[in-house]
């Protein structure tokens, strides 16, 4: 077997049992606060890998994504309540709405903040995010305000009760990770590193940099949205303050450069090592 | 030969002022046309023109005939007129296949452009040996043939570098001006723009030599190299 070819039955090999590992682990461990350590370092696999997408690809750091991650949590609940969805396994079929609603608001807000660059981005994204929370305080009669927003209580028993929601989280990290990895070998990617290298001379040679920009802002915000609706059925109860926390998005971009900005498996590695840590 | 790009009575600046006073310029197709002068002559501006980064004031610019003046940069980039800027234009974070790759960026027929990435790396063949390693880790001169080779992705009809002497040290110089000259060779038409004025006029088929914005002398690029009188009046001493 030539060198590429054996590096990359290297690579398949370890994914592979990585992959095994990861769905066995509700099967070999039953604490359920093992898989509770589980659950929230999937979700961070998920949400450090959309990120990625945005602040690692095309360098515009976002401290703001907390805002998508509690939008999603709200606009699920919402939806669920409006559409009177009993819990169980339903609701998940529900998440990518989630999503798509979460899809509109940072088209919103994306048109906006990307028009600015470097520390005014940041800034920008920190703005909105506290603007989105301030939000959910204030429309008290669509959030609940304060006193927070209920979620259908699932019936599963306690030894049980994390492991759909690890394999949903799983399933997110999963499709944020072949996402990422579409976009990082694609012309579209390509044009994203330009722009985090130097985005005028990536215009001089065709990129169209504010489309682009735009575009993986909605596909990270999207995904965080969905990953977001998830935590809040999870936790079955939020509140502004606990959806939308600054915490959060701090907590995903410190795992993002602590593993790697801009690669692949970057993200997933400063997830593991922080979460659980 | 006929000319392919062609600026008629320009003037053209920045601002309030005009650096170009009613320039007559020809490239001719097939041929390497070098303009030198000194500083604030107007070299870069012409450059600056022909790349649709400036629009002039009076006059006009004409590529093949047609007239390109007022085109916005990607319009004129996509007309087949490829700019190597004198600074480094790469991306330094990518590897030697992704800023070559990135010449072809506006292409959307794959297959062509895998055909011209062969072509590329048969003409230089340091972006296939060195295809995974980051940029950065080339040296100056390494940088500006991966420079070239993006620029020859878009099968450019006019070739316009400006200043590729800056920061090479003599070796590279002289890989750097014969790789210039084998894609002359090839067929690609070149406007150069050098400070270095021995080794453009050296290499030109047509040399012009320019005076605050307008042009002092031309000819051939050996006839411009031997007049004793500009080479002391401009080049510092008799080149």
């Amino acid at each position: 077997m030539s060198s590429p070819a054996r590096v990359r039955a290297v690579k398949l090999g370890a994914l592979l049992i990585v992959a095994v590992v990861a769905l066995l682990v509700p099967v070999f461990e039953t604490d359920p606060a093992t898989v509770n350590v589980a659950v929230f370092t999937a979700m961070y696999v998920g949400l450090a890998t959309a990120w990625n997408i945005m602040g690692g690809y095309t360098g515009y750091v976002s401290l703001g994504h907390a805002a998508f991650f509690g939008f999603g949590a709200y606009a699920f609940g919402l939806v669920l309540a409006h559409l009177g969805i009993q819990a169980g396994y339903e609701p998940f079929l529900f998440v990518p709405i989630a999503g798509a609603l979460t899809v509109v608001l940072a088209l919103l807000i994306g048109w906006i903040a990307l028009r600015t660059r470097a520390a005014t981005f940041v800034i920008v994204t920190i703005a909105m995010m506290f603007m989105i929370q301030l939000l959910a305080e204030n429309l008290v009669g669509l959030t609940g305000g304060g006193s927070g927003l209920s979620f259908p209580v699932p019936p599963w028993s306690g030894d049980f009760f994390d492991t759909p929601f690890y394999y949903a989280m799983l399933l997110m990290a999963a499709i944020s990770l072949a996402i990422s990895w579409w976009i990082r070998r694609s012309k579209f990617g390509l044009g994203l590193l330009a722009i985090r290298d130097d985005e005028d001379k990536a215009l001089a040679v065709g990129v169209p940099a504010h489309t682009y920009k735009l575009t993986a802002f909605v596909i990270s915000a999207g995904l965080v949205g969905m990953i977001g609706a998830i935590y809040g059925y999870y936790v079955t109860y939020i509140y502004p303050q606990y959806a939308i926390d600054p915490l959060v998005g701090i907590s995903l971009v410190l795992m993002v450069f602590l593993g790697g900005l801009g690669t692949l498996w970057g993200p997933v590695l400063g997830a593991v090592i922080l979460e659980p840590a | 030969m006929s000319a392919l790009l062609e600026l008629d009575g320009v003037t053209a600046g920045y601002g309030g002022g005009d650096v170009l006073h009613e320039l007559t310029l020809s490239v001719d197709e097939g041929g390497i046309t070098c303009v030198v002068g000194p500083n604030g002559a107007g070299k870069s501006t012409i450059l600056r023109l022909v790349s649709g980064l400036i629009k002039p004031r009076l006059g006009g610019v004409r590529f093949h005939g047609e007239s390109i003046t007022g085109l916005t940069p990607r319009q004129i980039l996509q007309l087949g007129i490829v700019q190597v800027p004198q600074e480094r234009s790469l991306f330094p974070t990518m590897t030697v296949w992704e800023n070559v790759r990135m010449g072809a960026y506006t292409l959307s027929d794959r297959a062509l452009m895998e055909r011209r990435m062969r072509t590329v790396c048969e003409t230089f063949p340091i972006v296939a040996e060195r295809r995974h390693e980051r940029v950065a880790a080339l040296s100056g001169g390494q940088q500006k043939i991966v420079e070239f080779a993006r620029a020859l992705m878009l099968d450019p009809k006019l070739l316009v570098l400006d200043e590729p002497s800056m920061g090479l040290d003599p070796k590279t110089h002289t890989v750097v001006f014969d790789l210039i000259r084998d894609m002359n060779r090839a067929g690609r038409t070149i406007l150069l723009v050098e400070q270095n004025a021995r080794s453009g006029l050296g290499l030109a088929s047509h040399g012009v030599v320019l005076e605050s914005g307008r042009v002092r002398l031309e000819g051939t690029g050996a006839g411009v190299l031997g007049n004793g009188e500009i080479g002391r009046l401009f080049l510092g001493a008799p080149v």
